[in-house]
C-alpha cells in the first residue's frame, strides 16, 4: 500500500506541474490570439468584447489539444515518429474549403524553399490556381 | 486605441499588454498576425510527452504486453512524437483560420442584426457548424 500511495503522490506532483505548464502555455496562446481576433474583428467593422475573445481563445486552445492527438495518431498510422504537412491537411478533412486553403498555404512554403523540393513538384502545381488567400464561405 | 485613458499607471499597463503582444505575436507576410511556430511546438510538446509518459506506465504495468519481437523487453523506442517545421507553419495557419473563422462567422450574425460589437449570443449562434467544420 505504501508504494502505491508514494507513486500517486509523484504522479500528483507531475500532474500539478503539467498543469501550470498547461496555463502559462495557454496564457501566451491567448496574447496570439487576441491579435488574431481584434485584427479580423476589425477587418469585419466589427469591435469585439475581451470576454469574447478570451472565449474564442479557451476554444482555440482546447482545438490544440485535439489536433496534437490527432496528429500523432495519423503520424502513428502512417508508420511514423514525426509529424508532416500531410498529416495536417488530412486533420482539415471535415471542410474542403478548409483543406483546400491549407494546401494552397503548403505549396507556398514549398516554394519558398530553394533546393531539391523544386524537382518532386511537377503534379502538385495544379492546386495553385486558386488563389493564396482563401476566404471560407458560409452558407447559413 | 481611443478609450480615454484616466491614470497613468493604466496607460502603462495597457503599454505592457501591447508590448507582450508585439514580442509574442508573429506576423506573416501581408501583416496579418498569427502564431509563433515555437508556442505551437511547444503546446503540441507537452502533450505528446505525457502521452509518451503514460505508454511507458501503462508498459510498466503490463510488461508482457507487446514484447514478441524485442528480447529483454527495455528500451523500446518509446520517444515522443515531434513534428517538421513546415508542419508547425501548417498547423500555425490552421489555428489562425479557425479563430478568423470564428470571429468573421460571429461578425456577419452580428453586422446582420445591425449591431456594431460582436457578443456572446452571435458566438453561440456560429459554434455548432464551426466544430463540425474544424
Amino acid at each position: 500500500m505504501e508504494i502505491d500511495e508514494d507513486r500517486s503522490d509523484v504522479e500528483k506532483e507531475e500532474e500539478e506541474e503539467d498543469d501550470s505548464i498547461s496555463d502559462l502555455l495557454r496564457d501566451r496562446f491567448r496574447l496570439s490570439a487576441i491579435s488574431i481576433a481584434e485584427a479580423e474583428a476589425k477587418r469585419n467593422g466589427m469591435e469585439i468584447s475581451e470576454p469574447i475573445v478570451a472565449c474564442i481563445s479557451d476554444l482555440a486552445f482546447k482545438y490544440t489539444g485535439q489536433l496534437a492527438k490527432d496528429l500523432e495518431l495519423f503520424a502513428h498510422h502512417a508508420g511514423r515518429k514525426s509529424v508532416n504537412m500531410e498529416d495536417v491537411i488530412v486533420s482539415a478533412h471535415r471542410n474542403e474549403h478548409l483543406a483546400a486553403s491549407l494546401r494552397s498555404f503548403r505549396n507556398e512554403l514549398k516554394a519558398k524553399e530553394p533546393q531539391s523540393e523544386r524537382k518532386r513538384k511537377k503534379g502538385s502545381r495544379k492546386d495553385d490556381k486558386a488563389t493564396a488567400s482563401v476566404v471560407i464561405q458560409v452558407v447559413l | 486605441m481611443a478609450e480615454p485613458i484616466q491614470m497613468d499607471t493604466k496607460r502603462k499597463g495597457v503599454d505592457k499588454v501591447e508590448e507582450r503582444k508585439r514580442i509574442t505575436c508573429a506576423m506573416d507576410d501581408n501583416d496579418t498576425p498569427t502564431f509563433e511556430p515555437d508556442l505551437i511546438r511547444a503546446i503540441f510538446k507537452h502533450i505528446w510527452t505525457r502521452k509518451a509518459q503514460e505508454r511507458e506506465r501503462n508498459e510498466i504495468q503490463n510488461p508482457d504486453a507487446l514484447d514478441s519481437e524485442v528480447g529483454a523487453g527495455t528500451s523500446k523506442k518509446n520517444r515522443p512524437t515531434s513534428a517538421n517545421a513546415n508542419a508547425l507553419k501548417l498547423s500555425c495557419e490552421l489555428l489562425r483560420i479557425f479563430i478568423t473563422e470564428a470571429v468573421q462567422r460571429a461578425a456577419t450574425i452580428a453586422e446582420a442584426e445591425g449591431g456594431s460589437k460582436i457578443e456572446a449570443t452571435h458566438l453561440e449562434r456560429i459554434l455548432p457548424q464551426l466544430l463540425l467544420d474544424f
